[in-house]
């Protein structure tokens, strides 16, 4: 059907994700078959990964990036480039919904 | 010889393996048949069982906390005494996760009669899977609503000769009570017709006697499962069981 967060006995696991557009044990079908078929690579991003990469990206382009969308700006750290690659990033939404996740976050890591 | 085919009316009992005890079910089994129940559906729980109210999910959420799986359920199924027909009730995703092929067979070993997966379509039983049931001779059992087309109910049939179809009486959840209008009654009756040879149940939201009583007038019978899950949670299962088989 689709690939989820599952045990051994295809029981559905509990997520986490900072993040709460990623807190769900499951991904569309659409993706599921891309990601099977090849024609998609997943990367995985955790909570502190997101953050930094977001903070990075306020402070570069004054864009505060939500936090789903931080995920794929982490990503960009684990991909290898070439000088000619022409990349395109899905920058989904806006981060006002998560001032209080990066306020929490930044005043408890003032070193990130 | 399809085994859910009776002259007398029955009355089926839903129960979630693995509830309230890792080890109940065998024994839960054997008070079902001591009380004439004719056949009994046994729930393998599932975390996100889609089509189950708050009691069947909680009854679920327990049993899974006692640890129980499909290689135990199986375990204790075939240690059984019982002669009464067997469903078994489960969810795709832990059939997909043990194997399905390898869910048919040891279906088709302890002697399962019928099969209920309430998340599988008759679509995606045609394409895929009905080959492995053929294969093993397990019976799949369709559920229904009263909004189902003619010709979908017909084509379940005709996949379900030696088990059942199961008409699910409202469009909500297990456990939600439900209320028979006299308008509605013509329906049921066209789709008792419809059915023809293959046997008709009618579950979700049979709550009491006087239900059972209406619902097996209508049909070949009635399945009752959160009623008797919240009466075994209260321990009062006994007493329940006791008046409906006086029926």
């Amino acid at each position: 059907m689709t690939l989820l967060l599952q045990d051994q006995f295809g029981q559905v696991i509990e997520p986490h994700s900072i993040s709460a557009g990623l807190d769900y044990p499951g991904i569309g079908p659409l993706h599921a078959f891309s990601i099977d078929s090849g024609r998609t690579k997943c990367i995985a991003v955790t909570d502190k990964e997101a953050l930094v990469a977001a903070r990075e990206c306020t402070l570069s382009e004054g864009i505060i990036p939500a936090l789903e969308s931080a995920h794929a700006l982490a990503a960009l750290d684990k991909i290898k480039f070439t000088k000619d690659d022409v990349v395109v990033l899905n920058l989904s939404g806006r981060g006002d919904k998560d001032i209080q996740t990066y306020q929490d976050y930044l005043t408890t890591n003032k070193n990130v | 010889m399809n085994p859910f085919l009776k002259k007398s009316k029955q009355l089926s009992i839903f129960l979630t393996a693995g509830f309230p005890f890792i080890g109940s079910l065998t024994g839960q089994l054997e008070e079902l048949e001591s009380y004439q129940i004719d056949f009994i559906e046994v729930g393998i729980p599932f975390s996100d069982p889609l089509a189950d109210g708050p009691i069947i999910q909680n009854t679920s959420q327990v049993a899974l906390k006692n640890g129980i799986n499909l290689d135990l359920i199986f375990k204790q199924l075939a240690k059984r005494s019982t002669k009464i027909p067997l469903v078994l009730m489960g969810y795709i995703n832990p059939i997909i996760s043990f194997g399905l092929e390898k869910f048919l067979k040891i279906c088709k070993r302890v002697n399962i009669s019928a099969v209920i997966i309430p998340d599988m379509s008759l679509e995606i039983y045609d394409r895929f899977y009905s080959v492995y049931f053929e294969k093993n001779s397990v019976s799949p059992c369709f559920l229904i609503t009263l909004k189902t087309p003619k010709d979908r109910i017909r084509k379940m049939c005709e996949r379900s000769k030696n088990s059942f179809v199961y008409l699910v009486s409202s469009n909500a959840t297990t456990g939600s009570s439900i209320s028979f209008s006299v308008e509605e009654l013509p329906k049921y009756n066209a789709i008792k017709d419809i059915c023809g040879e293959t046997p008709l149940f009618i579950g979700f939201g049979i709550d009491s006697y006087e239900k059972v009583k209406l619902v097996q007038s209508l049909a070949d019978g009635a399945i009752i499962g959160s009623a008797y899950l919240k009466a075994l949670s209260e321990n009062k299962h006994h007493k329940f069981i006791n008046k409906l088989s006086d029926l």
